[in-house]
């Protein structure tokens, strides 16, 4: 029989806050958590609002003469990693897991690039003169690293860079090493903190930031017709994903499983997705034909929907595709989140398995109209019911990127 | 005749009245004679190296249930039974998993961060009092009582009760002792069932009126876990759980703030090194707390037969890992035995590893920063009166008194 992987551990540094019950009560309020931006404000930047998480000490998590040789995506990939142990009744320390049987795999968009903006944006650089840690901080993996050595996760240290879909990559490639008997247990999530004054221009530069809302906290609005881009946001979310007997033999809580993955490439443009939506289509069918449920057994899809008007249109095409009109209840956590790139698909994930489990799906934030001709069944305004515990998770990325989870709430 | 043709007492005797004036002599002659010893005598393994004892507490083939009630049976229903039967150190998971999760979600970093302006607030009370006696003794007048308030506010627990309290949990060392003597057992029991009275009316009372203290919160993360996968704690485990906490998090401490002092009282030369630099507070408290584990054992019993390094150990055997011997391993820290505020080798086994590493090590560590910092800040001088005694017995490393002066500027 194949083996099952279990989530057993939340770690989350959103701009909801730490405690997943405040990403839960976010998510129910429906607003855009966006603030504005002294930093953007005084860059001068197009747009001076983004998605922030809230300042917290932390020093409970690692020394502090280490903490500074630590970007802010080590910080925050570090913390959420160890509060998913933390979460699921382990110590924050080596040991939790036999080290040859334990990995880590971290999504990142972004990964430290803005270190490389602030030398480049030093008045006056001395080739000569660079700090000796400026490669250590600016590659791409160093958060994995950190988190590899910091929790003795030694059997893996991965990182994937797929834009969106970094995040959701991960999880679903950490779920599969365990499903092959490979390790007993992962973490698995994210990174990205892209806030930064030359990364948001760059993003409004291609016109897909939202700009034009007087209120930040109706800026995100997926699926909804005045919607005009999406709200640039940092954060990080990691999972503990653990084959289902070796959690159960310790007696951790579960709170569902990650049943299915699937991932595939538009093979289209650099940036914009696939109009019709059909790789990404396919992306869903591959994701539940991995954990051996049809379309219709199904109760809810979390989108990633970030409220761009092509992604938004082609990801409604490709549900409407799979589903039909009757389909499940479509979510779009982003609408409140914003886009954490790499750091939003853990969090969204531990999202659809908690509605999954109360059985009620949050609406989409701030969404008044529904744009016309999707044939998807978007939730808006009030809560939905869910219809059992299967839901799927998408993270489509620039590039073309596709990833599809298959989530069950079920003990 | 065993090792280097030493008998089992020769080589290792923890017993021995002068043992904790030269514990590390002692380590040291075990861990060069026999790193990985079967001490027949005492029944147990005996592991001195560090690495050893890493792979001991994170081995999948041991755990803790047993070993505690092996080595000094109470009988089932007696009062130390009802009170520490389910202590987390001595549980494996899966109850482990269930009743950890618990306390971490209580015990989180923001309480730890939280108690920060009540630990400067007592901190600069008791300073204050010593500054006003030019010293004395810092165990009495610092060590000892800082720990103590700070876990008594963090349990909520009523000034008027803390005499008792504190006279209770002195009774009860004894229990962590290896062997203890017919009146220290009678004075345990007595103590136990004067503990088990007091933790059980304040978690009743605590159901009744809930507040913003730990165990109201603990209370209501038990209750709020209770489901399907049984998420709760029983009240055996809650009450037992929250006098464990309550020990562990003063007695521990105090050692560490004691031994501590006396280390950098010891090393003139640390000590203006630290005053120097203030950065470096963070790194000599990581090295006080590999200078002098406050605990100085973690037994863990063997549930199948398994080799460490080249040695079989069978199922059922009890293996005693001697953190302090760990703590001072020349292949592990360069130039162990002395004291280094400046040292950067990664983590000491004072608080453990693996499962059961210490739930409270944020705590112990705030506690020893904000009083080291305050130490270094208010005097320009601290100066050592007489050789400091330490508690006899093996399961603690602490001073029994430190006699001290200090210099207001």
């Amino acid at each position: 029989m194949r083996r099952r992987v279990a989530v057993t551990g939340v770690g989350l540094h959103t701009p909801a806050g730490r405690r997943p019950d405040d990403l839960m009560h976010a998510l129910d309020d429906g607003r855009t958590l966006a603030v504005a931006s002294p930093e953007l404000i005084q860059a001068g930047a197009p747009v001076t609002f983004a998605g922030l998480v809230p300042e917290f000490d932390m020093t409970g998590y690692v020394d502090k003469r280490r903490l500074r040789q630590l970007e802010r995506p080590n910080m925050l990939g570090l913390a959420a990693a160890a509060d998913a142990l933390d979460d699921a009744g382990l110590p924050m320390e080596p040991g939790a897991f036999d080290p040859a049987a334990f990995g880590v795999a971290v999504g990142t968009g972004h990964g430290n690039h803005h270190v490389m903006e602030r030398v480049a944006t030093q008045a006056d650089v001395d080739l000569h003169r660079l700090h000796p840690s400026t490669v250590t901080r600016i590659m791409y993996n160093s958060t994995a690293a950190l988190i590899s050595a910091r929790f003795g996760a030694a059997a893996f240290s991965m990182t994937y860079v797929a834009a969106c879909a970094s995040g959701g990559m991960a999880i679903g490639e950490a779920m599969r090493r365990i499903r092959e008997g490979q390790v007993v247990a992962a973490l698995a999530g994210g990174v990205d903190s892209p806030v930064s004054p030359l990364t948001v221009a760059a993003f409004a530069r291609m016109r897909v930031l939202s700009t034009s809302r007087a209120d930040p906290a109706t800026a995100s609005r997926p699926f909804d017709t005045e919607r005009d881009g999406f709200v640039l946001s940092e954060g990080a979310s990691f999972l503990l994903l653990e084959e289902w007997e070796h959690a159960k033999a310790r007696g951790a809580h579960v709170y569902g499983e990650v049943a299915g993955y699937h991932t595939n490439s538009d093979a289209y443009h650099a940036v914009a997705p696939r109009p019709d939506g059909s790789t990404a289509a396919r992306c869903m069918l591959g994701a539940l034909l991995d954990a051996g449920i049809e379309p219709g057994e199904v109760g809810h899809i979390n989108a990633n929907a970030t409220s761009t008007w092509s992604g938004d249109e082609a990801e409604g095409r490709a549900i409407q595709a799979v589903f039909g009109a009757a389909g499940p209840p479509v979510t779009a956590p982003k609408g409140v989140l914003g886009h954490m790139i790499g750091g939003a698909a853990a969090a969204e994930a531990f999202a659809s398995l908690r509605f999954g489990a109360r059985e009620e799906v949050a609406p989409v934030a701030n969404v008044d109209q529904v744009q016309g001709g999707l044939g998807i069944n978007v939730v808006v305004g009030e809560p939905q019911a869910a219809v059992g515990p299967w839901a799927v998770s998408n993270s489509l990325g620039f590039g073309g990127h596709n990833v599809s989870l298959v989530l069950s709430s079920a003990g | 005749m065993t090792a280097a043709g030493l008998s089992c007492w020769e080589l290792f005797n923890p017993f021995d009245a002068e043992f904790a004036n030269d514990a590390y002599g002692h380590y040291r002659r075990l861990r060069e004679t026999a790193p990985i010893y079967f001490h027949r005598d005492m029944n147990v393994w005996l592991v001195s190296r560090y690495d050893d004892i890493t792979s001991v507490m994170t081995g999948q083939a041991f755990g803790r249930a047993g070993q505690l009630e092996s080595a000094k049976p109470f009988e089932v229903g007696s009062a130390p039974q009802r009170l520490t039967g389910e202590w987390l150190v001595g549980v494996d998971p899966p109850q482990h998993t269930r009743v950890r999760r618990c306390f971490a979600k209580t015990f989180s970093h923001r309480r730890v961060d939280n108690l920060r302006p009540f630990i400067e607030d007592r901190v600069g009370a008791l300073l204050d009092q010593f500054a006003a006696d030019n010293g004395g003794d810092f165990i009495a007048m610092v060590a000892e009582p800082l720990p103590f308030q700070v876990i008594c506010h963090l349990l909520g627990i009523p000034a008027a009760d803390h005499p008792a309290l504190l006279e209770m949990t002195t009774r009860m060392l004894p229990l962590m002792e290896p062997i203890m003597t017919d009146v220290q057992r009678a004075s345990v029991q007595d103590a136990a069932g004067r503990a088990v009275e007091y933790f059980d009316n304040l978690i009743a009372e605590r159901r009744r009126r809930p507040g913003d203290d730990f165990v109201s919160h603990l209370i209501a993360v038990s209750d709020d876990y209770a489901g399907p996968d049984g998420g709760a704690l029983t009240a055996a485990e809650l009450m037992n759980n929250v006098a464990f906490l309550f020990g562990a998090g003063h007695e521990t401490t105090t050692s560490v703030l004691g031994t501590g002092m006396y280390a950098l009282l010891s090393a003139p030369d640390e000590l203006t090194q630290l005053r120097a630099d203030p950065g470096l507070l963070d790194a000599a408290v990581r090295e006080i707390i590999r200078w002098e584990a406050p605990f100085q054992f973690i037994a863990q019993q063997a549930h199948d037969d398994t080799l460490l390094g080249t040695v079989e150990i069978s199922a059922g055997q009890v293996v005693v890992a001697l953190l302090g011997a760990g703590n001072h391993d020349p292949a592990r820290f360069t130039d162990p035995d002395s004291f280094r505020v400046t040292r950067d080798e990664g983590p000491a086994l004072s608080f453990g590893a693996g499962l059961h590493y210490c739930i409270g090590a944020g705590l112990a560590k705030l506690e020893a920063e904000v009083l080291f910092g305050e130490l270094l800040r208010r005097f320009p001088k601290l100066l050592l009166e007489q050789q400091a005694r330490y508690r006899p017995g093996f399961s603690f490393r602490a001073l029994d008194e430190l006699q001290m002066r200090v210099v207001l500027r």
